[in-house]
């Protein structure tokens, strides 16, 4: 039997010594009523090899984003992984050990994730941030339930209408618990945040607002004019950003920020359909011990040399139980390595030259969709690597360039009335201009 | 070994050329955005690939891990992680697949859902699953979300949520998330629910029992049917906690056992790794008459064809973004496929045999937590110890030095002195009975020398870990030196 | 440690007419273990006998902390926050926690003398 080692020779012994003559025996004392007496009909094992040839097959049905001109984004975006971050990962020491409970035969783990929580204070300005979280939208989710307990007293909740409708739905998902309202508000015609409307629908009961910088639609919102806003109302300001966004915009924190979360799937993780990725969840230090997850810190050991550990995991369920910060008990630490693992290997010069190459990319393209008349642009070019255009019969549109093997972008009309026919693009680094121009001329040839 | 932090390694001028320049003439990212929005400065290292490589590598060799050592952590199945799933779930046609491809392109992936789903659903007897949570306590959080909106939908006022005090801490933590009060119901001196107290607790107002079979202290709850009976006998409903499914792969179903709502750690049960702490994954089941308040999107067929069904009337929403951690499922559907039925069923027998095993050969030398049989894993009670003076955090160190991972210690919380021990089925005889020689040695120095058990570890990368300074004085990231 | 009252669930008193100082005992501190974080009330905040006022937490662990007489709390011991390892050192003295002015004195009724504190611990250690 794969996988297990005891011989039949060894498995008699053992159960001689427990006076037992059969496995089956291993199970008297279960209520015969609940044991399964027939064949549940689950298929027979299969060898590694056919396991392998069956996998391979189904996965043959998929056509990968390797086969596409793709300009596919919203939230997971194709950027290039360096080939050491694999390998490193691979390491069966990182990816068959658990969380790190016991410090001293886990230093590695531990130092990495010390690291890794580094870098995201590095690259957010924030003061302290955990060993990471499930994914950007339960990292969302997270980020508002620690404002609620941070202002115990206050339950409403202020959202912007262009945070990731994904990240919007978990987060509802993530209120539903409590006695909380949710309150969006929406976008102005260029697409950034109505400071009008926020300003007045905050209220004494806000605890905190929610919103998405680049935003949904790819914008890079105006956080300063947001923050003199929230400041005087004692309203927490939660933002959701992407990582690789920050190698050349202004730090959150130096912005006023309280709490940044998002998405690190950017940071050297595959697509893998959406999962797993890394949530990431940054604050400010007086707000710590409201922090949920796992934390790493530095410490000695008793001959008084440096070392790391788990702490303050009084917070944690396992402590705390129904008075925890959260459930949250695994979270996505491989993830988080390799994480530290891309930042390190692109370093400074190689993550602004990913944001340059992305942003040049994108712009590229929007410039020369401008030059179409079918197409119009909604919004104006205040973005990073990503952009709203419009053309008519968006989804048909879209279809018939899927089938050239061109996916150029998503509808987001279903999500955004307002924004019928609507698409939504993005380049990453891995884009040529040469792909830019086979679209467009796609475009050319369908219309 | 170099012990600097990776920022300490970096110099100036260092870079690894990993991405190419696009063919067109570049324009400043200050030509667009305003000055204010853009940062001065980026204060990250600079270092060459070996740099970085030589650094993760040698952290890597600091760790103790399942392919490395023994790990016998209880409630976490640190069970052995197939290669062949690995190398599958890494295949392109699987890890290059965006979440908004259209579902035409993305057939295989769906497929792989559809089926881990039915062979999950033929394992447990629940009617349908959804994949959507990345890990058992998102998984408890998505199941007790389901249960609230079943009460809510029938117009019922229920706030409370019986949970035994041996249970896992996730249990109440999710309660509490859900907005519930935890009402805990005691065990037995035998360490199994006490059902005359669960009778007085289940009322009107409870919405449902959680509860973990085998429980904590390795125990399979006998009585559960009457469990099940009480519970149901007010209209509440009865969840369980699967971390411990491992047990009764094949032997029982959750359904058999009054189950409503379940969900399974396939980061435990189903052999997918556990890197350093995540990911992980779960599936959440239910009960034909709750399958409306699943997650959305499930995966279903029409005209030979998978798709996303968004359509259920009552779904709770969504819990993550897209549809759970994808190649972790993978994995798992790899590994049902590889053991087939009559080896899932061999997993339940090993692992219960082999806790037994280890609970027989030392229970003269460690006092047990429970006289009943257990199942999958074995709770030992270092008290006998305490009294020389070691408690269970030491030997758990002393542990260490032998190249075994410690158990879990002081867990269940109703346990003094409490080390959890799951050995798993993929450990054999000869690994146990080497487990089962330290552990008496170490009793013998107990015996010997209790006062050197402050010291232990010896022989690791550092040496015992001051958890205290950590908490006082935290130091959760690294700072520049003069910053 | 004389004129100590002691509650069963290990918080201390010092009573001096209607002022009294509260703590938790050296066995309460031991059990607990290194006490890494401290939360205190405010000065103000009003309690019942035996309801939670504070809350210690040592490395592994969360004991909250029950208010032995009902009173009012007219000081903390602001100290413990940057160092709680006195209710370790000296959990009579240094490590006190709040002062309070005392409402009731009959809440005295219900609460234990040193040596019938002596007897309840050995008790429950025979328990576990």
């Amino acid at each position: 039997m794969p996988y297990i080692l005891n011989t039949n020779l060894q498995t008699e012994e053992m159960l001689r010594e427990l006076g037992l003559s059969s496995c089956e025996e291993l199970f008297h004392h279960l209520p015969s009523q609940i044991k399964i007496k027939e064949n549940l009909n689950l298929p027979r094992g299969l060898s590694e090899h056919s396991l392998r040839e069956v996998m391979e097959d189904i996965g043959s049905k998929n056509s990968t984003i390797d086969e596409f001109n793709s300009f596919l984004g919203a939230g997971i975006y194709d950027h290039y992984i360096p080939s050491a971050l694999e390998h490193i990962v691979s390491r069966c020491e990182f990816y068959t050990s658990y969380t790190p409970y016991q410090a001293e035969c886990s230093q590695g783990v531990l130092q990495a994730l010390y690291e890794y929580q580094t870098y995201i204070c590095l690259l957010t300005g924030m003061d302290v941030t955990n060993a990471s979280l499930y994914d950007g939208a339960s990292a969302l989710g997270e980020a508002v339930l620690m404002s609620l307990r941070l202002k115990n007293n206050r339950n409403k909740v202020l959202v912007s209408h262009s945070v990731h409708p994904e990240y919007r739905r978990v987060l509802a998902t993530y209120m539903g618990g409590g006695d909380f309202s949710l309150q969006i508000v929406p976008f102005t015609s260029q697409g950034f945040i109505d400071l009008e409307f926020l300003e007045n629908n905050l209220d004494e009961n806000s605890s905190c607002f929610v919103l998405q910088s680049p935003n949904f639609l790819g914008l890079i919102e105006d956080l300063d004019k947001v923050r003199a806003i929230l400041k005087d109302k004692g309203v927490l300001f939660i933002l959701v950003t992407n990582p690789l966004s920050l190698p050349m915009l202004k730090e959150p924190y130096k912005l006023g920020v309280d709490i940044v979360c998002g998405d690190g799937q950017v940071l050297g993780g595959n697509l893998n359909l959406g999962g797993p990725t890394l949530g990431f969840l940054a604050t400010k230090s007086e707000y710590l011990r409201q922090l949920p997850g796992r934390i790493v810190g530095r410490t000695i050991d008793i001959l008084g040399n440096g070392c790391f550990c788990l702490t303050l995991q009084t917070r944690e369920q396992h402590i705390k139980r129904e008075k925890a910060t959260s459930n949250i008990c695994s979270n996505q630490s491989l993830n988080a390595i390799g994480a530290a693992i891309y930042l390190s290997l692109l370093g400074k010069d190689g993550l602004k030259k990913v944001w340059l190459y992305s942003f040049n990319l994108a712009h590229y393209l929007y410039n020369r969709l401008k030059e179409l008349e079918l197409v119009s642009l909604p919004f104006g070019e205040r973005f990073f690597n990503e952009f709203v255009w419009h053309i008519e019969g968006a989804n048909k549109f879209l279809n018939r360039l899927a089938k050239r093997k061109i996916l150029a972008g998503l509808s987001i009309g279903n999500y955004y009335p307002q924004l019928k026919n609507c698409i939504l693009s993005a380049c990453t680094e891995k884009k040529k201009a040469s792909d830019i121009d086979e679209l467009i001329d796609n475009i050319k040839k369908l219309f | 070994m170099d012990k600097r932090l990776i920022f300490e390694k970096s110099e100036d001028g260092r870079e690894n050329k990993l991405v190419n320049p696009p063919d067109i003439p570049l324009i400043p990212p200050e030509s667009i955005i305003p000055k204010e929005l853009l940062r001065e400065d980026l204060p990250l290292p600079s270092l060459g690939e070996l740099d970085v490589v030589r650094h993760y590598t040698n952290l890597s060799r600091l760790n103790f891990s399942v392919d490395t050592n023994f790990y016998p952590l209880g409630s976490c199945t640190m069970k052995y992680n197939p290669k062949v799933n690995e190398d599958i779930a890494k295949l392109k046609s699987f890890t290059h697949l965006h979440p908004y491809q259209p579902e035409n392109y993305i057939q295989g992936a769906l497929k792989v859902l559809y089926e881990l789903e039915k062979f999950l659903c033929l394992l447990t007897g629940m009617a349908r699953f959804s994949f959507q949570p990345p890990a058992g306590a998102s998984g408890e959080f998505t199941g007790m979300m389901i249960i609230k909106a079943y009460h809510k939908l029938r117009k019922e006022k229920r706030y409370k949520v019986i949970i035994p005090d041996s249970s896992h801490g996730t249990n109440p933590a999710t309660a509490s998330m859900c907005g519930y009060k935890t009402v805990v119901v005691p065990s037995t001196k035998e360490g199994l629910v006490d059902i005359d107290n669960l009778r007085k607790l289940v009322d009107e107002e409870t919405s449902a029992m959680m509860l973990t079979n085998p429980n904590t202290l390795g125990l399979f709850e006998e009585r559960i049917l009457d469990i099940s009976e009480i519970v149901h006998s007010k209209g509440a409903l009865l969840y369980y906690d699967g971390a411990n499914f491992n047990a009764l792969l094949g032997i029982t179903k959750p359904s058999l056992m009054g189950f409503d709502v379940i969900h399974l750690n396939l980061h435990k049960t189903f052999s997918t790794p556990h890197g350093s702490g995540g990911p992980g994954a779960a599936g959440v089941g239910v009960k034909d008459e709750l399958k409306e308040f699943l997650p959305v999107p499930l995966v279903d067929t029409k005209n030979g064809r998978y798709y996303f069904n968004y359509k259920l009337k009552n779904s709770i929403g969504k819990v993550k973004a897209f549809y759970g951690n994808f190649t972790v499922l993978v994995r798992a559907c790899a590994y049902i496929l590889r053991l087939g039925e009559e080896g899932l069923k061999r997993v339940a027998q090993h692992s219960v045999l082999n806790a037994n095993y280890l609970r027989e050969k030392l229970k003269d030398t460690y006092k047990l937590a429970s006289s009943n049989r257990c199942m999958h894993e074995v709770v030992l009670s270092c008290v006998w110890q305490k009294e020389k003076g070691v408690k269970a955090v030491d030997i758990a160190k002393r542990l260490i030095d032998f190249g075994i991972h410690p158990p879990t210690m002081y867990f269940p919380l109703i346990v003094k002195e409490a080390l959890m021990i799951e050995p798993t089925e993929t450990e054999s005889k000869s690994t146990l009975d080497y487990f089962i020689q330290i552990m008496k040695q170490i009793n013998d120095e107990v015996n010997s020398s209790p006062d050197n058990f402050k010291n232990y570890p010896l022989t690791t990368p550092v040496r015992r870990v001051d958890e205290t300074y950590a908490a006082r004085f935290p130091d959760i990231r690294w700072k520049k030196s003069g910053v | 440690m004389d004129n100590l009252l002691f509650s069963k669930t290990h918080e201390w008193v010092k009573i001096d007419n209607d002022i009294g100082w509260v703590g938790v005992s050296n066995y309460a501190q031991s059990e607990l273990g290194d006490i890494v974080y401290v939360e205190l009330p405010k000065v103000g905040d009003e309690f019942t006998q035996f309801s939670k006022f504070a809350t210690l937490e040592s490395t592994k662990a969360v004991a909250e902390v029950y208010l032995p007489l009902s009173g009012t709390i007219l000081e903390i011991n602001k100290e413990l926050v940057n160092n709680p390892q006195w209710i370790n050192e000296s959990p009579y003295e240094k490590g006190w926690l709040v002062k309070i002015k005392i409402k009731d004195f009959k809440d005295k009724d219900n609460l234990l003398n040193e040596d019938s504190y002596r007897e309840f611990i050995e008790k429950e250690k025979e328990n576990i």
